[in-house]
């Protein structure tokens, strides 16, 4: 018991910094401990190790929009698109936003831990059927994304320029963990160049909450509920797609996104540990090293990850805020630019002991489709291709 | 104007470092490995390994064709699955990604050379 309280509060730790540090990502820690966990289970149990891994995944899903929001804002008189916690935040009500996100990602815990059990039953009824056709369903889902966008010319060049450089970076053989200098490049370090390069300013942050009435909860709730229990079953598509579908499918004003965004981030995390149990398969990358530790996972076991998943949320929910009001007091004093690079550099310099050398190039090219992203005024979703090109071209050749 | 200058250099970068990347990813394949000296801490990673094939077995799944077999080198023994329906009775470089099946390493084989 001791352990697993231990395990937790080190997740809970864990999770907040890598939410804080844009760029650094689960994946990553979770890489590290399996590669020691020969050296912790001696001392403890693979489910302990895996409770960690649900804690950090669950408090790094509320952390990670504290840097969201209030890095990288452009500026509003010249920018092509805006981001709607950044138009918050150039508000002054950036607290707010985080309000709003941590609200949603504590409801969407609930919600997922209350359909889990529906979850369990039907996924193995629904899965066959879609493994058929999953090459089409993704390639249909991509199309509604498309549809969402204004500039689609733009988003499909972002698509395919960031699906080709997934496929060569998954297919080089000298880069070690791949996704680490992808990912650190499209949606870290070419956001904090972008902040960098910005002459934003940031107005003076109230720490007022943003209203929001039940019935926007409810219907955030309804829209989280359909994309996040069908992004579940599919590879390659995220929380950010997901919230980009809902929006499809009914006009959302901006504070009923910030908490759809919320609510889909955990409950994609929390349904993919139920279908890592109900389909043998692994959605996220925290359900992979989960399945690495405990090959064959048992309903007992995820109950336990359900209880430990409402329990961290708990603590992440007030951690979140707490943090959210530290950089909305401070964000007008710190020198918004040099933290900004300070986050870069370090990232620059914990690329080649992660990935090696040649990983750097990765990351440049990353950084940059990043920034043209940025600079053409559409979507970071679009981005995902880096992922969903190649698990298409999969589907397509297998 | 700073925002012009930075969209030149992104695209500069883009194209030219994508073309970089695709020429050096097929360039440069891994160092040979030994059996022996695979174990969880490569996990992964891609390795190239040569050996002689047996139990060689292909079966249909829902996705298409599956073929497993074990390669022996020198130091050891490991399983290898490769995505296609394919005939071996020789020896083999495979060059391909550790993975983990039922808790035992294996190589997910994307190259197959005959080497006799």
């Amino acid at each position: 018991m001791l352990t697993l309280i231990i395990a937790i509060i080190a997740g809970i730790v864990a999770g907040t910094i890598t939410g804080l540090i844009p760029g650094l990502h689960i994946n990553l820690v979770a890489m590290l401990l399996f590669v020691s966990s020969a050296f912790f289970l001696q001392f403890t149990t693979p489910l302990v190790l895996a409770c960690f891994i649900v804690a950090m995944a669950i408090t790094q899903s509320f952390l990670d929009f504290v840097p969201a929001i209030f890095l990288g804002a452009p500026d509003e008189d010249t920018a092509l698109s805006i981001l709607p916690g950044h138009r918050f935040l150039l508000k002054g009500q950036g607290y707010g936003a985080i309000r709003l996100t941590s609200l949603g990602c504590l409801i969407g815990t609930i919600i997922a831990c209350i359909i889990a059990p529906l979850f369990v039953v039907a996924s193995p009824i629904f899965y066959p059927i879609l493994a058929k056709a999953m090459a089409f369903i993704l390639i249909g889902m991509y199309l509604l994304l498309i549809l969402k966008e204004e500039k689609k010319i733009l988003a499909i060049i972002i698509f395919f320029l960031s699906g080709i450089l997934g496929i060569a970076t998954l297919n080089f053989a000298l880069i070690k963990q791949p996704l680490f200098p992808l990912f650190t490049g499209l949606f870290g370090s070419s956001l904090l160049i972008m902040s960098f390069m910005e002459n934003t300013t940031i107005p003076k942050q109230n720490l007022e909450k943003i209203k929001i009435s039940k019935k926007e909860i409810r219907t955030s709730s309804i829209l989280s509920i359909i994309s996040s229990s069908l992004v579940s079953f599919l590879p390659g598509i995220g929380a950010a797609q997901a919230a980009t579908i809902s929006s499809s499918l009914k006009k959302l004003n901006e504070k009923i996104f910030l908490v759809l965004l919320g609510m889909i981030s955990t409950m994609t995390m929390i349904l993919s540990f139920v279908a890592l149990y109900a389909i043998n398969k692994p959605r996220t990358g925290m359900a992979v090293f989960i399945g690495k530790l405990i090959p064959s996972l048992t309903i007992n076991q995820l109950w336990t990850f359900l209880a430990i998943a409402i329990i961290t949320a708990g603590i992440a929910f007030f951690l979140s805020l707490f943090f959210a009001k530290i950089m909305g007091k401070n964000i007008t004093k710190i020198k918004y630019k040099w933290l900004c690079l300070g986050i870069l550099i370090f990232l620059i310099i914990l690329t080649p002991p992660v990935s090696g050398w040649m990983a750097l190039l990765i990351l440049g090219v990353a950084t940059a489709i990043g920034i043209l992203t940025s600079l053409f005024g559409v979507k970071k979703v679009h981005m995902m291709g880096s992922l969903l090109l190649p698990v298409i071209v999969y589907y397509l050749i297998h | 104007m700073q925002s012009k200058k930075l969209l030149k250099i992104s695209l500069i970068v883009t194209f030219i470092g994508l073309f970089l990347i695709i020429i050096l990813a097929n360039c440069f394949e891994p160092k040979t490995t030994e059996i022996s000296s695979i174990d969880k801490k490569i996990l992964d990673e891609w390795v190239k390994v040569t050996g002689q094939v047996d139990n060689l077995k292909s079966i249909s799944t829902e996705s298409g064709y599956l073929t497993t077999f074990t390669i022996t080198d020198s130091t050891g023994r490991i399983d290898v699955i490769f995505y296609k329906k394919i005939n071996l009775t020789e020896k083999v470089e495979i060059i391909g990604k550790i993975s983990e099946y039922q808790g035992k390493l294996q190589i997910s084989a994307s190259k197959i050379k005959i080497l006799e």
